[in-house]
């Protein structure tokens, strides 16, 4: 605002308007101001402009601790969203009541030019009664389609060896970003299953379809495979080695190096960047095979048995790196596991090999 | 002093020290391979394929070294044929092969009235007795299989690391499993020849074990491999020519004290 337009503004309302709450420029949709100084602006529509300001806060290095941001129309979704960036004070051109109760619910100064019981959206219906953030949140990416994931189908499905079926007529559908356990015993076929969506073993009967197509002829680097973590081998493999086979050789070298840096700072292993994979506890190995994925860009991550052997406090780091996941960059993850207590604690759907699929049962 | 660097002008002398120079700085890289895939036993049957060679081209007075090459590599292409249609792994594939390359060896001795003698003289290796074309054979086996590694270091590093999460990147791992395998018989081959048997063992193995006692990653694995590899292949040729002894054993005799050094000292260190 030019300093003429601001006395205008001051003359003409007769006191200092925080600028956040000055009129949006023309064209303007949303501007954030650290204080008051404007970092970002943007001039798109619905919650694009969030999403991007999401995006740059991540890289943004000056103080977030004072927030503030003027919106055109904020409902419980941009409320959400804002919440979770951390925004102390907002002033929305035309609010909802169900965005101005969560604003004030979580902390934030809200101020408003308008009121509404309820925007005409969708998002704002499926919102509405829902009041876990993540849960919340995982709704907002998957309908800004900001999903990594691929779609997952099993139809009819059996394998087995030499005419012993280890499973039949196994039916899972799984859209873009979900999340699925199956649980099993031992020797039920578990990790079978997840050889055959690496495309490593064919079904006996029945398709599988990664991304609607046969795995055989899907993009490489879409599946990103963590194993267990039982083998106790003696060969020198630093951590940054096996987070770095998993870049892309088409990036630049200085491309291929940030992503490596940044996936191992989200999982927190920067430390140990230099150190031999196997001179690693179980959980740190985790947790660099996590960082590989990432580094991947992994569009579906199969995980096998991924808390063997861990104990209580790598289990747990484990647990939230794996949630971090369902909320970032929302991979579709299939997890097996033998781990009942896995059930509990990720509250994941679930499907049991050896119990339903025998009836040919199926997991949508 | 004089002596030796008279010793080590003479051209068969400096060839040798050349041969062994390339030989030691670049062959432990397959020694890091031959480790790392578990190929160790098809190293032996690599070597029971020379002496079949050897047998052959003294037979027929045939050149050694094209007919060990060509043998070692129909050996490995039939293992690998052998391993993919059946359920044996390489190990069994070797030891089968082993048995067959020697019993045909010793076939063709009786037939043909090769000297034994003659035949096992490969085991010890002639590096005093190299042409022009071997050494630069070597050195393009030398520079293929750096580059190979270096080019491919990160799906090489992908393969040593898991074969399947290799396969999950998209990376080709049978068509590089094949190319290690090929790569490992032709070093062989030709490390039969020049270097003989006993040196097979102290450039290919002996270095990579002593690298990695202390190595962190897999580049610094190949590095330190290479660099004791020279070490001891040079240190160890000049003081064979200094001493009049057999230059494989002085080497494979310098790279095991070594071994046996590093190995104390790491045991020592970690009481």
């Amino acid at each position: 605002m030019s300093p003429f337009a601001f006395l205008a503004y001051f003359f003409a309302f007769g006191e200092v308007v925080e600028p956040y709450k000055q009129p949006l420029k023309e064209g303007l949709t949303l501007c954030v101001f650290n204080d008051d100084t404007l970092i970002f602006s943007d001039k798109g529509k619905w919650l694009t402009p969030l999403f991007a300001l999401e995006e740059f806060l991540q890289t943004y290095e000056g103080d977030k601790s004072n927030l503030a941001a003027h919106d055109t129309a904020a409902g419980k979704a941009a409320a959400i969203l804002m919440v979770r960036m951390g925004i102390k004070r907002v002033h929305i051109n035309l609010m909802s009541e169900l965005a101005l109760s969560y604003y004030l619910a979580n902390g934030v100064e809200a101020s408003y030019e308008k009121k509404i019981e309820k925007l005409a959206c969708k998002t704002e219906t499926l919102l509405e009664t829902l009041t876990d953030s993540d849960e919340m949140y995982r709704l907002l990416r998957l309908r800004a389609k900001l999903v990594r994931g691929v779609s997952v189908e099993l139809q009819d499905a059996s394998f087995g060896y030499d005419g012993d079926l280890l499973f039949s007529n196994l039916n899972i559908t799984l859209p873009e970003g979900e999340r699925l356990l199956i649980q099993g015993d031992n020797g039920k076929g578990k990790t079978t299953l997840l050889k055959m969506l690496m495309g490593k073993l064919e079904p006996t009967s029945g398709k599988v379809l990664i991304d609607g197509l046969p795995p055989s002829q899907i993009r490489s680097r879409t599946i990103g495979y963590i194993k267990q973590q039982q083998t106790q081998q003696q060969f020198p493999v630093s951590v940054r080695e096996v987070v770095s086979m998993a870049t892309d050789s088409k990036l630049s070298k200085e491309r291929q190096k940030w992503e490596i840096d940044t996936a191992l700072r989200r999982v927190g292993i920067q430390n140990l960047q230099d150190r031999n994979f196997y001179t690693l506890s179980g959980g740190e190995r985790q947790k660099v095979s996590l960082a590989r994925c990432l580094c991947q860009k992994a569009r579906l991550l199969l995980l096998d048995e991924p808390t063997s052997f861990l104990d209580s406090t790598s289990r747990q780091a484990l647990l939230e790196t794996i949630r971090a996941l369902t909320l970032n960059e929302m991979p579709t993850i299939i997890v097996v596991t033998h781990d009942k207590q896995l059930e509990k604690d990720l509250a994941w759907p679930t499907l049991t090999l050896g119990l339903k699929e025998k009836e040919g049962g199926d997991h949508e | 002093m004089s002596d030796l660097l008279f010793m080590l002008s003479l051209a068969p002398v400096a060839k040798g020290l050349l041969a062994m120079t390339i030989a030691g700085l670049c062959f432990p890289a397959a020694g890091v391979m031959v480790l790392r895939l578990d190929l160790v036993p098809m190293r032996y049957m690599l070597m029971h394929g020379v002496i079949l060679g050897g047998a052959i081209s003294l037979a027929f007075s045939l050149p050694l070294l094209p007919v060990s090459i060509a043998l070692n590599l129909l050996l490995v292409l039939g293992m690998l044929k052998l391993t993919k249609d059946s359920s044996a792994g390489f190990g069994v594939s070797s030891a089968a092969a082993m048995v067959f390359t020697m019993a045909l060896a010793s076939i063709v001795m009786h037939l043909f009235d090769v000297p034994a003698k003659d035949t096992l003289q490969l085991l010890w290796g002639s590096p005093f007795a190299l042409q022009l074309s071997d050494v630069l054979g070597l050195l393009a086996i030398a520079i293929g299989l750096t580059l190979y590694v270096v080019v491919n270091f990160k799906s090489i590093s992908a393969i040593f690391f898991d074969q399947e999460i290799a396969h999950s990147l998209g990376m080709h791992v049978q068509a590089h499993h094949t190319t290690m395998v090929i790569v490992i018989a032709l070093v062989i081959a030709l490390a039969m020849k020049l270097l003989g048997a006993l040196l097979i063992d102290a450039l290919l193995i002996l270095p990579v074990l002593i690298a990695a006692r202390h190595a962190q990653s897999l580049r610094q694995l190949f590095v330190r491999a290479c660099l004791v590899g020279v070490f001891v292949s040079f240190f160890g040729f000049i003081a064979a020519v200094a001493t009049d002894l057999p230059p494989s054993g002085t080497i494979a005799l310098l790279s095991a004290f070594l071994y046996i050094i590093v190995t104390t000292i790491q045991k020592r260190k970690t009481k």
